[in-house]
């Protein structure tokens, strides 16, 4: 598993390998040292800040130097240049695996001295590094120690992966491209109709790519015999935003749950400390996702929605009907994907004005009506693939009827080699992140 | 009681043992599918050239510790493996069916037609592109105040044929574009050839291929009656005999759209019929490959994929056109592939013509029209070329 993963990762970047191995030894040892656990001297807590302080500068050296000297600029006038560095694949869901990991040694919940060779291939693991989920260590290690090789472990791995596969390359691959034209047309001729629809796309295109990946890596580590957790639970069904982030990215929302919010104190403190920590683990959860303000905004925003929905709106909500209920979530997040999507205030500004229809931008026009013809049969697929029909269905036909089952999957597996031979090739677009 | 329990617990024995068929038949068929794929990728000899794509493939790479370090090794070994992928042109037809079915009409930037047309989508410039055209452009008029500028962009069929289009596609104005882009140019002393129109008056003939980008003999014809008229030329002085040289012509497009279209196209070339004319004794000068000729055609190119480069072998750095002319015209053409049949109409006229294509010309183009005695200069270009390649932008910063 350690040898698959380093090739693995030395595909994209070979330089990275060394820092990778620097660190699964540092933290690996860090968790092991005996004074760590050691909760009331003073040794223990410098080595824990300290590593903590390592993990986060490796991970700011890479991912947000370049943001902060431009912030700098900004702020004093000054004209630094920044040397930009390609980020070292799947850094920070690596980083915050082995800070999680750290803090537990810390508090004694888990027992770092686990094996090396366990640790080093189970942080490493190959089908998570590069987008995660996010699994705590403890839950993987001892898999990693008693591996379920089993042929239905096996199988049942595979058809996760191809799922999953097509997800990516079926759904989000080509929703992309409607998200692409969107994005190329002046902004001056977009009608209001095609600004929701390429929105629309964007959150699509994100969504089936993300769990895509994630179900690929789930297949692939449970071919290995490992279950990796769950990271989506269709989310654009949520019924209100508190729900989406319990069904979106689930492992990152636990992680800054486990490791900054309750830390910070949660909600068992004074409603103004409460509105600090949640707007503190929101904008850092939107710092994560890349190194620049927009993502910060975007992080806020959340923030903001969810203590609005703490506070007042859940009690209006719960009284709507679920059709309702999930229209509204939606807008919110739609909105949500504009800060996240563009590149700048001015864009996500230029942006959120088209989708009001604010200027002179019509409701709807040919262009709008065109890319809505073509794409209607793929949008209608996308909204279906955001339910948890299509699921159900598929496992209802397996047990059911299993070679009509087999035989569907097998086309669709073919139709995806397909698309892959004529895209050739595509990277993930959450790597970056 | 037992034979309740029995028949209890049956349904999900014979589940679990249905979900168990449907898995091992999804393991047996993708280890079947990899293999097979893997044989025929390793018995198969490697393509070097594919003539649908009209390009080179990639070939399996070398084992460098250099190119592994910085990555390159594995960027060579996934185009390796995608291009020689068993089946290549057979994965990409059923892609194009499935976009089909799926209400996609343009694939690959290529929109599918009325009549089996294909046609590429317009190029929509920037506005950084754009200005520093204008100002090279500007500055290199303004070098040569004596000679006569003339400036011919064409637009292609998505803009001529948009009739043709699906309905409310949003394929640009190219007519718009370049009109805009030729009222800037007059200003600094350019003259504008205008063959929006003319093209447009045309547009139920056959001016342009079905499956590739480039305009047919006709079209470029037509196209040169208005132009002869602009610069100072009499288009009636020559009448044309049209001969069809092959009817079996499949152009870029029908691969770049991956429809593989079995539309064919029909080539034809136009020669004077009065051969006491100059051009029946012009020397055609291919300087990069140092030949002269007697002919602007290349039939070798007939009998293979890329057929339009029957005129003139395709595209060259510099070609010079000489013929024994009563005046003594000497033009300087700066152009892209829709020139190419389009300049055996203009060698009726002028004594020698510099042919550059910018994407290819390395030399000083001062140089070039110092000592050969240029003084008239045609820009000649499709809308698509002229507002994306930055050759020539880049060749007259020089």
């Amino acid at each position: 598993m350690i040898a698959a993963s380093l090739v693995f990762y030395a595909w994209g970047n070979p330089v990275y390998v060394i820092l990778l191995i620097l660190s699964v030894i540092f933290n690996y040892y860090i968790g092991c040292d005996p004074d760590l656990t050691d909760r009331g001297s003073l040794t223990g807590k410098r080595i824990f800040v300290c590593a903590v302080i390592v993990n986060l500068l490796i991970l700011g050296f890479f991912k947000y130097y370049g943001f902060l000297v431009s912030t700098v600029n900004a702020l004093f006038k000054t004209n630094f240049t920044a040397i930009s560095l390609p980020l070292p694949l799947g850094l920070s869901f690596f980083t915050f695996k082995a800070i999680a990991w750290i803090a537990d040694a810390r508090s004694g919940k888990i027992n770092p001295r686990c094996g090396f060779l366990f640790f080093a291939a189970s942080i490493m693991m190959f089908p998570t590094i590069s987008m995660g989920p996010i699994d705590r260590m403890q839950d993987i290690v001892p898999q990693m120690r008693r591996p379920a090789f089993s042929l239905s472990n096996i199988e049942e791995g595979l058809v996760l992966f191809l799922v999953g596969l097509m997800k990516k390359v079926l759904l989000a691959d080509n929703i992309a491209e409607l998200y692409n034209s969107f994005r190329a047309l002046p902004a001056g001729q977009v009608s209001v109709l095609m600004a929701w629809l390429g929105m629309a796309a964007f959150a699509f295109q994100l969504y089936f790519d993300f769990s895509g990946y994630s179900d690929m890596a789930k297949g692939i580590a449970l071919m290995f015999g490992i279950r990796a957790g769950d990271n989506f639970d269709h989310p654009y069904t949520a019924v209100s935003v508190t729900d989406f982030w319990r069904k979106w990215h689930i492992s990152l929302s636990r992680w800054f749950r486990d490791y900054v919010y309750i830390p910070l104190g949660g909600n068992r403190v004074t409603v103004g400390r409460h509105v600090r920590n949640i707007l503190v683990v929101w904008a850092l959860t939107g710092l994560w996702h890349g190194a620049a303000w927009t993502y910060v905004a975007w992080g806020v925003y959340y923030g903001l929605v969810l203590l609005l929905e703490k506070y007042f709106l859940i009690k209006i909500l719960e009284k709507l009907p679920k059709p309702l209920r999930i229209l509204y979530t939606m807008f919110i997040v739609l909105i949500g994907w504009v800060f996240f999507s563009s590149k700048s205030f001015a864009e996500a500004s230029t942006t959120l004005l088209m989708m009001i229809g604010g200027g002179s931008h019509d409701i709807s026009d040919g262009t709008a009506l065109y890319y809505l013809r073509t794409n209607l049969l793929l949008l209608v697929f996308c909204v279906l693939g955001s339910t948890s029909w299509p699921y159900r269905f598929y496992m209802w036909t397996q047990k059911r009827y299993p070679v009509i089952a087999a035989c569907c999957t097998v086309l669709l597996t073919l139709l995806t080699v397909a698309f892959m031979v004529y895209s050739t090739y595509q990277p993930f677009m959450y790597a970056a992140f | 009681m037992k034979e309740n329990m029995k028949r209890r617990t049956d349904p999900v024995q014979t589940e679990q043992k249905k979900v168990r068929i449907f898995r091992h038949i999804i393991l047996g068929s993708v280890i079947l599918f990899t293999a097979l794929m893997l044989f025929l990728f390793i018995r198969l000899p490697d393509g070097k050239f594919s003539e649908t794509e009209n390009r080179p493939l990639a070939g399996a790479p070398a084992f460098e510790s250099d190119d592994i370090r910085t990555g390159r090794f594995m960027k060579s070994a996934e185009s390796w493996a995608a291009d020689q992928f068993p089946g290549r042109t057979g994965w990409i037809r059923l892609r194009t069916m499935a976009a089909r079915i799926s209400g996609q009409n343009r694939i690959g930037g290529v929109y599918i037609c009325d009549d089996g047309y294909l046609m590429e989508e317009a190029v929509q410039p920037d506005e950084e592109f754009v200005s520093r055209l204008v100002q090279n452009l500007t500055a290199f008029r303004a070098n040569h105040q004596d000679m006569n500028f003339y400036m011919m962009i064409v637009p292609t069929a998505v803009t001529v044929l948009r009739d043709k289009l699906p309905e409310n596609a949003p394929a640009g104005d190219q007519n718009a574009l370049i009109r805009e882009f030729a009222s800037t140019m007059q200003l600094v002393g350019y003259t504008p050839i205008d063959v929006g129109d003319v093209l447009a008056a045309k547009e139920n003939e056959y001016i342009y291929y079905r499956t590739d980008h480039h305009w047919t003999t006709y079209g470029a014809y037509n196209a040169f009656r208005t132009a002869a008229r602009i610069m100072g030329l009499d288009p009636d002085a020559v009448t044309y005999d049209a001969r069809p040289v092959t009817a079996d012509f499949n152009g870029t497009l029908s691969a770049k759209s991956g429809t593989f279209a079995d539309e064919k196209d029909i080539i034809s070339v136009w020669f004077p019929l009065d051969d006491t004319l100059p051009a029946a004794n012009y020397v055609v000068e291919y300087v990069d490959q140092q030949r002269k000729t007697t002919t602007f055609y290349d039939e070798t190119y007939l009998t293979q994929k890329d057929k339009y480069s029957v005129f003139f072998g395709g595209n060259h750095a510099l070609v010079r056109i000489k013929a024994p002319t009563a005046e003594d015209r000497r033009l300087l053409v700066l152009k892209d592939s829709y020139a190419n049949c389009f300049l055996p109409f203009l060698a009726q006229y002028y004594r020698q013509i510099d042919v550059v294509d910018p994407r290819y010309f390395t030399d000083d183009l001062e140089t070039l029209i110092a000592t050969d005695g240029i003084d008239e200069v045609l820009f000649l270009y499709n809308a698509n070329t002229f507002f994306s390649d930055s050759s020539l932008a880049g060749l007259l910063t020089q």
